[in-house]
């Protein structure tokens, strides 16, 4: 879908008033909500108002006074910006006199700025520019003695430039920075024509607390803020709008193009995940996909201690079929499977876990969300009947509390992190619960009621207590829980919560949490308004995630937290398509949409449709690969964009099962850690060559478009599975990713109503989106549960058998940064590395202090799977005895001394509880060496 | 595949049913087991409750058995 190259900017924000409001605008009659602005209601009938401080993106500031207008009855020249529609004036916009009063402002602005458009980087998409040619500007007759035209600029910043000499200071940076990101990071240093922007404490951007998520540089209506790319390559010509390939936000952007090559990324202001804001990784970080690391063509060879050998696509196909050929005719089609990537579409993982079922004929088909979120779909299920968060992300703004638990949503999350934020600085409370101090803990005007700063594994326990004392003081929502809840489900429960067991101050010992501190944060929960829970790998990534999310969903259906905007379940998935991918049928127990292998009804409507007899025992997860792998009984591994051997735990154990299997197949952008071990590399392709669907946190099904041809030779990767299904005897093939998802919709009850058109049409939708809900469906369980009624698991709190000892006394826990993406695959290959190099390990300034650690040093941390060194960073976001880092970089793999601890129902890997010791190292281990 | 991955894991699978009542939990493990576990993986564990079943909680003997039954 290629769009207008500037997207339409009707100058403040839409009201959202219900009632109407008519008035007449240059003798044209419109009709808008109340309390919109006169500038909006011009823009809307196509009347354009000068104006330099207003964007519909941030709010109505009235600085400039460009935009002034007259309106009958009315003295004066009122901004047009700050001033909203009555009912039955009549405005001016344009006449002599208002023409006059913006001559003389537009010279002003011009005698200090410098008359270089030809050469300026925002030459033909200046606002400047613009409105020096709307009011018909011909002379400047000041020529200011005292200017900034000389100031230097700033470069620092991998992404954007800085040009004070250009700042008409119209503050939509700064504005963009406080409204949009709410950072805080730039303010106005000086008066007059000493005025410039300065970020933090008059530091250059990259040394600064600015987060570089741009919406400044959108924001910025000259060539001050300016993106490198755009300064290098010139004006983009045309723009395409598709998804972000980084978390599960799954944020539009606009890809701004010349020819085929991206000029910028900008976020879509109509996209309904992200409404035109995104993080420093979506704006700026997608140099991956032309960086020359890049694999493009397919390698084979036949034992992994060869060298690679490149190959032609039909020549490596044929490599990979017969060495899956020759496994399943051997040893029985349970000796071979595969794993999906939440980085690749909805398209390219259905047809990949179309070719495990059908053409390798087992069930031992996975997803990377197995070590993430495999939890909340188990979880969610159990207690709602469907595997996914309940609401949209809009409806973070009428929440009136958050409770944010495991997950660090500034970091992880930014726009939602932003949008929280926001939220917050309108009044609404925030419960946070992490060991570590997250910046939600306390940031610029964003302070949290309650840090529950709890151990590490102890997130059932503090879920338990939360719900006891709810019950214990009668804060229940009874009229919610007799209407919509299972009745017997929840006499059992309330016995078993009740108990003293799980009250706080029984628990106090093991989650370190003061007992009043949890009983304060259970009555703001219960008793604070509209109530929302998001949630993150924090909770998920545990020996018990499945009943942290049990224990979640027990909340929200106690409180009447649910069915509704601003209340709900909200799991911020890791992955842009984690949510897509385990809707697609990559678990091994489940088809599309969630329906058991071992349901008769659904397997006939697949082989009826595939014409194959499909299995109907569940096939292995990734965790159980890899122990038949060791055993002997599992042979053969298809490893669709995941580099698992450096984002599972204990690594030691993954690479002898890796080094197990006799034919390894990876398809993915670059050569790997993983693919050391494969047999047969095929170059995949990034999300600017691909042609398919994406699915949000929220369910939100976003198109991903293709803005460049495949850089691997012309190979889609739904193409490439294919071709090597077809190669095993099942026929598999499409002419492009509408087709694919039509089957999807075929085959998908809660999909029936999806397709390439709709989503071209309305831009994104939400599933379910069927007969029953055929606009899709923004907040679900409004009337009730897919399964009829809610279900309460007893969730007893199981203390993980990860425990500290005299010779591991610390707890590490992992997580992510802003600037970085998991494994760093992609972040490590852009300018986002400026501002992370390498992991570093965070420790407490006593634990330090004992080990005679200074800040910088290099610390071995050693676990009882294995050691890793790391830079310390003393730090007191973390309490004493835990230690905290992050797994973006192979050389400090974290992921060395993770254990195989896992769920107990899912075996999502417990990646947030080591024990270890850290002490003072004279030198990086052998692997980082290596 | 290795005996000692199993029984942890549905050892630890019956300690998170532990708040049910005991003919309950024996029903849930069962049912989780035949729901999500491969069929050699169960097969190995039957094998290990025949060769030892000291390491494996009664909760779990009991769901193999329900299990076994069923199918």
């Amino acid at each position: 879908m290629t769009i207008m190259i500037k997207d339409c900017d009707h100058g403040t924000p839409a009201s959202t008033s219900d009632k109407m409001v008519s008035l007449e605008i240059d003798g044209h009659p419109v009709t808008v909500p109340e309390g919109t602005s006169i500038m909006r209601a011009a823009s809307l009938i196509g009347i354009t108002i000068p104006r330099l401080c207003a964007t519909d993106m941030l709010e109505v500031y009235g600085s400039c006074r460009l935009c002034i207008v007259e309106i009958n009855g009315r003295n004066g020249t009122p901004a047009s910006c700050t001033t909203p529609v009555t009912a039955g004036t009549q405005v001016v916009t344009q006449n002599e006199r208002l023409a006059r009063i913006r001559r003389g402002i537009m010279e002003l602005y011009i005698s200090d700025h410098p008359l270089d458009c030809l050469t300026c980087s925002a030459d033909g998409n200046c606002e400047l520019q613009d409105m020096a040619g709307a009011v018909g500007l011909r002379e400047v007759r000041y020529t200011a003695e005292s200017n900034h035209l000389n100031a230097a600029k700033d470069f620092s910043s991998p992404y954007f430039a800085y040009d004070p000499s250009k700042c008409i200071v119209c503050n939509r940076c700064v504005r963009a920075c406080q409204e949009v990101q709410g950072t805080f990071a730039l303010s106005i240093d000086g008066r007059g024509f000493q005025s410039r922007i300065v970020a933090g404490a008059g530091q250059p951007f990259l040394e600064s607390d600015c987060v570089s998520c741009g919406a400044c540089v959108q924001a910025c209506p000259t060539a001050t803020l300016m993106e490198k790319s755009v300064i290098e390559m010139g004006q983009p010509e045309h723009a395409i709008v598709t998804t972000c390939a980084y978390c599960g936000v799954g944020c539009s952007l606009r890809a701004e193009m010349k020819g085929d090559k991206v000029v910028r990324m900008v976020p879509y202001k109509d996209g309904g995940a992200n409404e035109g804001h995104s993080c420093v990784k979506g704006r700026f970080a997608w140099g991956y996909a032309n960086h020359p690391d890049r694999q493009t063509k397919p390698l084979i060879r036949e034992k992994i201690t060869d060298p690679w050998r490149e190959a032609s696509w039909d020549e490596a196909i044929a490599f990979a079929v017969q060495g899956f050929k020759r496994l399943k005719e051997t040893y029985g089609p349970s000796c071979i499977g595969g794993i999906t990537s939440s980085r690749t579409t909805n398209e390219d993982v259905y047809a990949v876990q179309k070719m495990i079922r059908g053409a390798f004929g087992s069930n031992n088909i996975d997803t990377c969300a197995r070590v993430c979120h495999s939890p909340t779909g188990f979880g969610l299920n159990f207690a709602f009947g469907t595997s996914a968060g309940t609401q949209d992300f809009k409806s973070v703004d009428q929440s009136d509390v958050f409770l944010v638990i495991g997950a660090n949503p500034t970091d992880a999350h930014p726009v939602v992190g932003s949008r929280i934020k926001k939220r917050v600085r309108k009044g609404a409370k925030l419960i946070v619960v992490d060991p570590r101090a997250i910046d939600l803990v306390k940031s610029p005007h964003v302070a949290a009621q309650y840090h529950l700063q709890l151990q590490p594994g102890t997130n059932v326990a503090v879920c338990n207590a939360l719900a006891h004392v709810i019950m214990e003081e009668k804060l229940q929502n009874q009229a919610y829980i007799d209407r919509f809840c299972d009745a017997d489900d929840f006499a059992e429960w309330t016995a078993f919560i009740l108990d003293k067991r799980n009250s706080p101050e029984a628990l106090e010992a093991a989650t370190g949490v003061p007992a009043d501190k949890v009983r304060g944060a259970a009555r703001l929960y219960a008793t604070g308004g509209n109530a929302a829970i998001y949630y993150g790998l924090g909770v998920t990534e545990h020996s018990q995630g499945t009943s942290t999310v049990m224990a979640i969903a027990n909340l929200a259906m106690i409180t009447g937290n649910i069915g509704r905007p601003g209340v709900g379940v909200n799991p911020l998935r890791g992955q842009n398509n984690v949510q897509g991918s385990c809707d697609m049928g990559s678990f091994p127990h489940e088809f599309t949409g969630y329906r058991h292998v071992s349901n008769n009804d659904v397997r006939a409507q697949f082989e009826t449709d595939w014409g194959v007899k499909l299995n109907a025992e569940p096939g292995l997860r990734i965790p159980n690969m890899f122990d038949a792998a060791i055993d002997g009984t599992y042979k053969g591994l298809f490893i669709h964009g995941e580099d698992i051997a450096q984002s599972d735990p204990d690594l030691p154990h993954v690479q002898k099962a890796l080094g197990s299997l006799e034919h390894v197949v990876v398809l993915d952008l670059f050569l790997n850690e993983t693919s050391k071990f494969a047999h047969v590399f095929l170059p995949g392709t990034s999300f600017l060559e691909k042609d398919g669907t994406f699915t949000n946190a929220e369910r939100r099904i976003n198109r991903v478009r293709p803005v460049m041809a495949p850089q691997n030779g012309g190979k889609h990767e739904w193409q490439v599975a294919g071709e090597i299904a077809t190669g095993m005897g099942f026929p598999m093939s499409w002419n492009s990713g509408a087709e694919i998802m039509d089957e999807i919709a075929r085959l998908t009850p809660g999909f029936a109503h999806v397709s390439f058109k709709r989503l071209d049409e309305t831009g994104s939708v939400q599933w379910p989106c069927n007969a029953e809900h055929p606009d899709g469906s923004p907040i679900m369980h409004a009337n009730g549960f897919a399964s009829g009624k809610g279900h309460f698991g007893l969730t007893e709190y199981v203390p993980t058998d990860e425990r500290t000892s005299r010779f591991y006394p610390l707890i590490l826990t992992t997580g992510r940064i802003l600037v970085h993406y998991n494994v760093g695959t992609q972040t490590r290959r852009t300018g986002n590395v400026a501002w992370h190099p390498r992991d570093v390990l965070e420790i407490h300034p006593f634990d330090a202090e004992a080990r005679g650690i200074k800040d910088g040093d290099l610390v071995s941390v050693a676990s009882r799977i294995g050691a890793t060194a790391l830079s310390a960073c003393i730090s007191a976001r973390v309490q004493p005895g835990i230690v905290y880092t992050t797994f973006h970089h192979p050389e400090n793999n974290a992921n060395l001394i993770t254990t195989d601890n896992s769920d107990w129902a899912t075996n999502c890997p417990e990646y947030k509880v080591t024990a270890v010791q850290v002490t003072l190292a004279n030198q990086k281990t052998q692997h980082a060496a290596e | 595949m290795k005996e000692n991955a199993l029984i942890r894991m549905a050892n630890q699978i019956a300690n998170n049913f532990a708040a049910y009542a005991p003919e309950v939990a024996v029903s849930k493990v069962a049912a989780h087991l035949g729901r999500y576990w491969e069929p050699r993986m169960l097969n190995d564990l039957r094998a290990c409750l025949e060769a030892d079943n000291s390491k494996i909680v009664p909760v779990v003997r009991d769901a193999i058995a329900l299990h076994t039954k069923k199918h």
